[in-house]
């Protein structure tokens, strides 16, 4: 519900960097995407789609690296992946369980002309 | 060309949200931001609080809401300083509404904001608004399935009000059960178990509040 927040802040950002190094052309954008964010992929690729058409940056490829929840246990070191968001530790069940990896929402790179 | 860019998606709202967080620090304000679905007892949440502790500190209350006044006007009633938002269609606040907002109040004379956002036990639980604490509730009509299902929300919280429990007999969820998944999801989650109307089991929720305002801490 929120992806049209999101996908605004992303075209402000691609803006600024673009204005920076003075491209004209936009060809894709590459974001990374925790599996921990409540961000639907196909939502987003629908509100880019609608926020640039007729824009000089209609068309752009989306492109979403989804990294996995990891979570690392601070009593035996053991790192493993979440899953069934069961934020305890595989081996010794400690329940001081770090996130090392999971929460990311960031432009990664972008393609330009 | 491709070129690298590697900037937080979020970073306005972060950076807004931090500015507010800067100015509550200022004011010496305790700033929770409450969530639920539409329906879990947000507000009732809020008239019972503000009920029990309008003697012993200054509240103030953001109304999130996607359209009308009614929260406003429920808070309002209580004596206490309170300012609406109407979203018009969005699902959550921002830092940047909350920012708004604050133009309304003298945060100096405050010790406690509340700002109840948009019902939803998604979005919200994305977007900082310079809070110190994300409190949520969860109502046993929802269904004792919900912590698995909405791990986001429950994840950043650092209060669960399981709310409506006057209702147990009626209905099969169990909260044993939303315990024990809510704390898989978040071993630190403080839960506590409540009822708004019959206003059962509200006191420990006062006391964690009191035990936090910095004003009621020092004296």
């Amino acid at each position: 519900m929120h992806e049209m927040g999101i996908a605004l802040n992303i075209l402000d950002i691609v803006k600024q960097e673009m204005d920076s190094y003075g491209a004209e052309k936009l060809i894709s954008i590459c974001l990374v995407v925790g599996e921990f964010t409540a961000i639907a992929h196909h939502s987003l690729t629908f509100c880019l789609e609608i926020i640039t058409k007729d824009t000089p940056f209609e068309g752009v490829r989306l492109e979403i690296e989804q990294i996995p929840l990891i979570g690392r246990c601070i009593n035996c070191k053991n790192e493993f992946a979440i899953e069934g968001n069961r934020f305890i530790c595989t081996k010794c069940s400690s329940k001081a369980i770090e996130t090392i990896s999971g929460r990311e929402l960031f432009i990664k790179e972008i393609e330009i002309d | 060309m491709k070129i690298p860019v590697i900037r937080n998606i979020l970073e306005a709202n972060d950076q807004l949200a931090a500015e507010n967080k800067s100015l509550f620090k200022q004011n010496n304000l305790l700033v929770l931001n409450l969530m639920s679905s539409p329906g879990a007892g947000k507000t009732t949440l809020l008239e019972r609080t503000i009920d029990a502790l309008k003697d012993k500190i200054r509240i103030g209350v953001i109304e999130g809401d996607i359209q009308t006044t009614f929260d406003a006007e429920r808070i309002a009633k209580k004596g206490v300083a309170t300012v609406q938002i109407n979203t018009d269609g969005a699902c959550h606040l921002d830092g940047k509404m909350i920012r708004y907002a604050l133009k309304e109040f003298d945060l100096s004379s405050l010790d406690l904001l509340v700002v109840e956002n948009v019902g939803n036990l998604v979005c919200p639980a994305e977007f900082e608004v310079g809070e110190d604490y994300k409190i949520m509730i969860l109502s046993v009509t929802e269904g004792d399935d919900k912590p698995p299902k909405y791990p986001l929300m429950f994840s950043k919280s650092s209060v669960l009000l399981i709310n409506k429990i006057d209702l147990l007999p009626y209905i099969d969820a169990s909260v044993e059960k939303i315990r024990r998944a809510s704390v898989e999801i978040n071993p630190n989650l403080e839960i506590f178990e409540v009822s708004c109307r019959t206003q059962t089991g509200l006191d420990s929720w006062f006391n964690w509040i009191l035990q936090r305002v910095p004003k009621y801490k020092t004296g």
